[in-house]
């Protein structure tokens, strides 16, 4: 039959109407449109010189900075980085910036984090110190291209560790060693690539937050490019965090008031990236942080493939879904009546104080809570009870509202004091584990 | 050997993609049944008395929804009128075909049908359409002609609502396109069970909206309904077909994430400040539309201006098409004086 849905069809046309780009990126040897006096190096929306071709990558970041108004005078930042293209490329445009004329300059002091990830790749051995003090003198001879910023070192297993990232020793590699095989051996116990991969970028959230606390940051820049949103943004609203998407994807996640996470180069495209990088000749580990395990079913890497191979063939539709993040906004329930009782909610207190709203709040991603009264969640619900009672239609006749009622139990969790704190994407998570692997996120 | 879930003591023969449980047919029927039932009386749906239009192509849902509502109809009385409403597009070799399958089920479920075609709605068929336009932009003729179609046989029908065929999967693929496409008005209403485009359309319901369409197909087959099954000739949508290739290995790793998807449609919020459409009735031809005239109108003038892409695009260069037309028209007139 037609495949075609109505919905297709807007005032703009069909969708079959996107064509697939055939954009040049070819470097033509003209003279740059923008200043007229240089020969251009570069052709991205039309043939710039070295010169207009940094300023334009620099301005998108400053004004996005700029626009916005987050970042008052002497805030302390604290930066994410991993020595890929996109954390050198913002360093070099943070690093330039303290540096400026008085009207100009960036008026906040920046810290660097550097977390170690390196357990999460199934091929990487550990124990193998040599190898990973290599990986973090690579990190450091990175950092050694700029002004010299307090740097320092924590591992996705303990957001406790915090130290400087120069003077790592042997006893503090064994002290990580040991949270990683904690870690790794959660991971193992949750029952897909797809969930792992959602927990490590909540807990890798969760880490920045404690960190940036511990070092009296109040901001947090983040360093996804136009892409990294593009697949987000789909990769998310299929594990059913459309109510917390807006977060993930806008460029300020304030759902924690005194730690804001900053997406200063989210308008930045890779393409712009690696020719920041390729024209300041500046070294990097790599274009793109690697996913962990890609080769790995999970519904982050397919999407993730997805996304690339649209990059390849429909570049437009990529900024398109990137500009459709900033239309989003969080979501809230106005009047919502979440009683949350037991032992649980006084530790939720007890923990998370900064948050004030915490009793609507997922505990994991402190996102607001989206389950009640979702008719989606209902129907599956229902489609479960219905399922097992489906042998005596007579019994489904005369007991409807009380498999109604069992479905909406259910939804809102009513008979488990773990689930009932966290959100639908999060209950995802812990699908097919037991309440043991759940409770112990509560420990 | 996997026993039915529902204890019923035979064998299942299909594990169910929602929830992962295995069920025996009988005990599939039964399920599959009270769940669209429970989908039309939580969604307020229906009211006794109303008489339904079903957008019936001849297709595996909307064959499914008839069969389904006609027993629901008589099962839990609903009181209710059912009529099948199907719109010919004029596609030799497609359409002719799957209209025999639709007359089958009027037969069969004794059913009333009105067929509308668009050579006497619009005075021109997708065969037509097409040898003017090409392979390239029909489906937007098509599609959007369908949908005033639609609006048009149920005015004509008097009937309180049009039911389609919507099964979960094609919403949550609806969701994925609007993303792709950066259209938040659409993906503000995708997910809705029932739209009313104002106050005195005729409401639009899914009662399908949860509904797999593996067990749509499963349903089909157990029950041996007739449908017709063969894609539109004129259709070769590429960049639907990906957004459809990526939902279909998505749902291999998760199954549920077709559900996932419908929740994140429902929960996602916009900010205040992304307008919103407006609605008004076409001045050309009385129909509802968000802009004036309606998209239908301006296809139709582009065919019949012989500027068949006229409607295609932006409107701006619609403007000057036509002006450049009229141009020509009053050069030809002075010429001949």
């Amino acid at each position: 039959m037609c495949s075609i849905g109505e919905e297709d069809f807007g005032d703009e046309g069909g969708a079959h109407a996107m064509i697939e780009d055939i954009k040049s990126l070819e470097i033509v040897d003209e003279i740059c449109k923008k200043c007229s006096n240089e020969k251009s190096v570069i052709n991205i929306i039309y043939a710039m010189c070295k010169t207009c071709f940094l300023h334009y990558v620099t301005h998108k970041f400053r004004a996005s900075l700029s626009a916005s108004k987050i970042v008052p005078s002497n805030s302390k930042v604290l930066l994410n980085f991993s020595g890929y293209a996109p954390d050198v490329c913002i360093l070099d445009m943070i690093d330039k910036g303290l540096l400026l004329e008085y009207h100009k300059k960036l008026r906040f002091e920046l810290e660097i984090i550097y977390i170690d990830e390196d357990c999460l790749n199934e091929g990487n051995d550990i124990n193998d110190l040599k190898r990973r003090y290599e990986r973090i003198d690579k990190v450091k001879k990175i950092l050694e291209q700029f002004v010299k910023f307090k740097c320092h070192y924590s591992s996705i297993a303990n957001k406790y560790i915090v130290l400087p990232l120069d003077d790592i020793k042997e006893n503090d590699m064994n002290a990580v060693i040991n949270d990683e095989i904690k870690l790794l051996a959660y991971l193992k116990s949750l029952k897909s690539s797809t969930c792992k991969q959602d927990y490590v970028d909540i807990i890798r959230n969760e880490n920045l937050r404690h960190i940036a606390n511990q070092l009296n940051c109040q901001f947090v820049f983040l360093t996804d490019t136009t892409i990294d949103l593009a697949k987000r943004f789909i990769s998310n609203m299929a594990l059913g965090r459309g109510s917390s998407v807006a977060f993930d994807v806008s460029f300020c996640d304030d759902r924690v008031k005194s730690i804001r996470f900053l997406r200063p180069i989210k308008n930045v495209n890779m393409i712009e990236v690696e020719s920041y990088i390729k024209l300041k000749d500046l070294d990097v580990i790599g274009a793109q942080k690697e996913i962990s395990n890609t080769n790995q079913l999970s519904i982050q890497n397919v999407t993730s493939q997805f996304i690339d191979g649209l990059q390849q063939n429909f570049s437009s539709t990529v900024s398109t879904v990137a500009r459709g993040c900033s239309k989003i906004a969080p979501y809230k329930k106005s009047n919502q009546s979440n009683h949350v009782n037991g032992e649980i909610s006084s530790k939720l207190n007890q923990t998370s104080a900064s948050v004030t709203d915490i009793n609507q709040r997922c505990y994991l991603c402190k996102s607001f809570l989206d389950y009640q009264n979702s008719e989606t969640l209902y129907a599956i619900e229902f489609s479960r009870f219905v399922s097992e009672a489906a042998a005596d239609i007579e019994h489904i006749l005369k007991n409807t509202e009380k498999i109604e009622e069992k479905a909406m139990s259910e939804v809102n969790s009513n008979e488990n004091e773990f689930k009932k704190h966290l959100c639908h994407g999060c209950r995802n998570i812990f699908i097919g584990s037991s309440d043991d692997i759940l409770a112990e996120i509560f420990q | 050997m996997v026993l039915c879930k529902a204890n019923c003591g035979n064998k299942a023969i299909l594990k169910r993609p929602k929830t992962g449980d295995a069920l025996c047919k009988e005990c599939f029927f039964t399920a599959f049944e009270c769940e669209i039932h429970e989908t039309i009386t939580k969604g307020q749906l229906f009211k006794s008395g109303d008489k339904v239009a079903i957008g019936a192509s001849g297709g595996k849902d909307s064959t499914v929804l008839a069969y389904v509502l006609k027993l629901l109809n008589e099962r839990y009385k609903y009181n209710l009128k059912i009529v099948l409403l199907s719109i010919d597009e004029g596609i030799t070799g497609y359409r002719d075909d799957s209209l025999e399958t639709v007359k089958k089920n009027r037969d069969d479920y004794g059913m009333e049908l009105k067929i509308l075609s668009y050579e006497e709605l619009y005075g021109w068929t997708m065969d037509k359409v097409v040898s003017v336009i090409g392979k390239t932009n029909n489906c937007t003729f098509c599609g959007v002609f369908r949908r005033q179609a639609l609006d048009r046989g149920a005015k004509m029908l008097e009937v309180d609502c049009v039911a389609t065929g919507h099964n979960a999967d094609d919403i949550a693929e609806t969701v994925l396109m609007n993303i792709l496409r950066g259209d938040m008005v659409r993906l503000r209403r995708c997910t809705k069970i029932k739209t009313h485009s104002n106050e005195d359309a005729i409401p639009r319901v899914k009662p399908l909206k949860y509904t797999y369409e593996k067990e749509i197909v499963m349903y089909a087959h157990f029950k041996k309904l007739v449908y017709f099954s063969t894609e539109c000739i004129f259709a070769p949508n590429a960049y639907r077909g990906h957004a459809r290739m990526f939902l279909k290995d998505l749902e291999k790793i998760r199954p549920s994430v077709i559900m996932d998807i419908i929740h994140s449609g429902e929960q996602i919020q916009f900010k205040e400040n992304i307008k919103k459409p407006v609605l008004d009735i076409c001045q050309t031809c009385g129909f509802v539309s968000s802009c004036q005239p309606c998209k239908a109108c301006v296809l139709l003038e582009g065919l019949n201006r012989g500027l068949p892409k006229l409607g295609i695009g932006k409107k701006s260069k619609g403007e000057r098409m036509i002006a450049q037309q009229n141009l020509e028209r009053i050069h030809r007139v002075k010429n001949d004086f």
